[in-house]
């Protein structure tokens, strides 16, 4: 028995065993996380309502151009008739949006600011108010500008 | 009495313990997801149908014959018949841009106070799988009456459509 305790060969078996076992252990860690990563940032990009949002902007920025150039062809004989022509579009446009917004489960909600007008009655710049809420992601433009004669 | 063989066979059954633990401990703790897995093909597919409906609605006349608010008010407010209006130049469009894709567009728009869906094109039954993106065009009576469609819009109001695009793979 005693030559058994004292051969020491074994040992080296042993502890290569246990560092291969540990390398093993740190692979299949680093592997996991890397797969986790994965799986969260594309869960991530499906979840944040990114084209809503652009689109809102956009879809909004043209429309209110839109409504102004026929808010100004349905009566342009002051700067008052036009601007209640164009809150009117406007009003409509929300009304709309946030219809179709709320089936899915969205909300949308577009006012006017102010406008300002040029010597022709044409307005030049709207102030909107623009806020999104899907509820995780909020966002807000208050205001947004929009430049209608660029 | 030799020995020698008793430490061996210690140190077998050591080292097969330390086999089967790492083993056991690797396949108790992995989740199995990889790159390509289904959520990923998602968002993949979800970009492309993005990017689709995006081209179509912002591309310039030198780019495309007709955009995505001229194809939609070309519409002749008929369910699924794109033999003999706008919708088959749209089905083309989509046709071009998501290939090897399959389709359905929905128009929804709100009238009289509630949410109407219209079915534009359908190409079958959507899968588990489909996403959806959709995209908002805003009609005016000057923009039906040219592009030759059948929308009831007043001279003085304006419409918002909304265009959805149901996508899968098969």
């Amino acid at each position: 028995m005693a030559s058994v305790i004292d051969d020491t060969g074994g040992q080296w078996i042993a502890l290569s065993g246990l560092a291969i076992s540990l390398s093993l252990v740190l692979v299949a860690v680093l592997i996991n996380q890397a797969a986790v990563t994965d799986y969260y940032s594309s869960y991530a990009a499906l979840e944040f309502p990114k084209e809503q949002i652009r689109e809102i902007t956009t879809q909004t920025q043209e429309s209110a151009k839109g409504a102004a150039q026929l808010a100004w062809e349905l009566n342009n004989a002051s700067n008052e008739t036009v601007l209640s022509n164009f809150t009117a579009l406007l009003g409509s446009y929300n009304a709309q949006t946030s219809m179709i917004y709320a089936v899915h489960g969205e909300t949308l909600n577009i006012t006017l600011v102010k406008s300002a007008f040029n010597s022709t009655h044409d307005i030049d710049i709207i102030w909107l108010n623009i806020s999104y809420n899907d509820g995780t992601t909020r966002y807000a433009s208050e205001p947004e500008i929009i430049e209608v004669k660029q | 009495m030799n020995e020698q063989a008793q430490i061996h066979t210690i140190e077998g059954f050591f080292a097969a313990g330390l086999m089967v633990l790492t083993v056991t401990l690797i396949t108790r703790s992995s989740v199995i997801i990889t790159p390509q897995s289904e959520i990923a093909m998602d968002v993949q597919l979800k970009q492309l149908a993005d990017d689709t409906l995006g081209m179509l609605d912002k591309a310039p006349g030198t780019a495309i014959q007709f955009n995505l608010t001229e194809l939609v008010a070309g519409w002749n407010m008929t369910e699924a018949t794109p033999q003999s209006n706008s919708l088959h130049a749209l089905d083309t469009e989509m046709d071009r841009q998501l290939n090897g894709v399959m389709y359905n567009i929905d128009f929804a728009y709100a009238e009289n106070g509630t949410l109407t869906v219209k079915h534009a094109i359908i190409h079958g039954a959507p899968v588990g799988n489909s996403v959806v993106t959709t995209r908002l065009v805003t009609l005016y009576n000057s923009t039906v009456m040219q592009a030759g469609g059948a929308w009831n819009v007043s001279s003085s109001d304006l419409k918002v459509v909304e265009v959805r695009l149901v996508a899968w793979r098969v």
